[in-house]
C-alpha cells in the first residue's frame, strides 16, 4: 500500500546558520540518547571537504541545530538513537530500521523535514513533509520506541 | 535529448546525453556512514546516499557520479578509484535513471575527474527508487 501524505503548516523560527550545535544548550536533562547522537555529531563535522568523493561541503550547523529542536521534540527517553547519515547536499538523513519499520527524516534546510514511513510488515509506505509541527513524528517514533 | 552547453559560469546547465547509452552505467562510491545498521546486526544502504549536490554547490542540483564506460575505457577501475572512507561501489543503469525522469549527462571537471557525470532530477522521493534499482560493483560482507 502507497500512501502520499503532504502536511503543510508554520514556517519555522529562523535557527543560527554559523552557531555550532551545542547539545547541552538544547537539551535540560541528558536523555539515554543523547550520547550516541553528540557522538555522531561529533564525526560528521569532521568529514573534510570533498568527504563524499565528489566535493560535498561540510554539513551545515544550521541543518545540526533544526535536527537536535527535532529530536527533543518527538523523542523519549527510551527512544533508541537515530544512525545520523550525512548527505551530499550537506544535510543529514535520521534514520531507524528496527522491529521491521524504517523511518527516516531527511533535513536539508532548517525548518523543513522530509519524512519516509515504511512498516515491512504491512507493506505500508507514507511521506510526507514537516515544519513546526512535530506530531506526526511523535506518533511514528512510539512505534519504534515500543 | 541533447548536446552539453555551459552557463556564464562555466557550469554545464542540465541535459540528457544523446551518446550515453540506455545501457550505461553510472558509479556512486558509497561513504562508510551511508551503510546503516538494518536492525538484524548487519547493514544496509541508505537512501541518503543518492542526493544532490547542494545550491551553493551546484545551482542545478546535479546528483555527481563517474561515468562506469569512460573508466574501464582508461583501463581503470571503479573499485580502485573508490576514496578512503568509503566501502563499496554501486552502479545505476542509465535507462533506469531515465525511466524515472531524470537526465543524464557528461559533466567534466577540468583537471579534477575526466570521467564525471551528474544526474538532474533527483528528489527525496525518488531516492528510495535509487536504492532499490542500484546494483553493487563491491559490497561490503555485513550488508544484505
Amino acid at each position: 500500500m502507497t500512501l502520499a501524505v503532504a502536511i503543510a503548516d508554520e514556517v519555522a523560527p529562523p535557527i543560527p546558520r554559523d552557531r555550532q550545535p551545542t547539545a547541552s544548550l538544547v537539551f535540560a536533562d541528558k536523555p539515554h540518547w543523547l550520547e550516541s547522537v553528540e557522538r555522531q555529531i561529533a564525526e560528521l563535522r569532521s568529514l573534510p571537504f570533498g568527504w563524499d568523493a565528489f566535493g560535498a561541503g561540510p554539513l551545515r550547523h544550521d541543518v545540526l541545530w533544526f535536527a537536535l529542536s527535532v529530536l527533543d521534540a518527538v523523542m523519549s527517553d527510551d527512544t533508541p538513537p537515530p544512525h545520523i547519515t550525512p548527505m551530499s547536499h550537506e544535510g543529514i538523513m535520521l534514520e531507524w530500521h528496527q522491529n521491521g519499520i524504517d523511518f527516516e527524516i531527511e533535513i536539508e534546510r532548517p525548518g523543513e523535514a522530509y519524512v519516509t514511513y515504511e512498516d515491512g510488515g504491512t507493506g505500508a509506505y507514507q511521506h510526507w513533509t514537516v515544519r513546526t509541527n512535530m506530531s506526526s513524528l511523535a506518533h511514528m517514533i512510539e512505534r519504534i520506541t515500543g | 535529448m541533447g548536446a552539453r552547453e555551459y552557463d556564464s559560469a562555466g557550469r554545464v546547465r542540465p541535459y540528457d546525453d544523446d551518446s550515453i547509452s540506455g545501457d550505461a552505467y553510472l558509479v556512486r562510491y558509497i561513504h562508510g556512514r551511508w551503510l546503516v545498521p538494518d536492525g538484524a546486526g548487519g547493514r544496509r544502504l541508505s537512501k541518503g546516499a543518492f542526493s544532490p549536490s547542494s545550491e551553493v554547490r551546484d545551482p542545478y542540483r546535479g546528483m555527481s557520479t563517474d561515468i562506469l564506460d569512460l573508466i574501464l575505457h582508461d583501463g581503470l577501475s571503479p573499485i580502485e578509484r573508490k576514496p578512503p572512507g568509503h566501502e563499496g561501489v554501486v552502479k545505476l543503469k542509465v535507462e533506469g535513471l531515465r525511466n524515472l525522469g531524470l537526465m543524464v549527462g557528461y559533466d567534466p571537471i577540468d583537471d579534477v575527474n575526466p570521467y564525471h557525470g551528474s544526474v538532474w532530477g533527483v528528489t527525496s522521493a525518488l531516492r528510495r527508487r535509487l536504492v532499490q534499482m542500484c546494483e553493487w560493483i563491491e559490497k561490503p560482507l555485513d550488508v544484505a
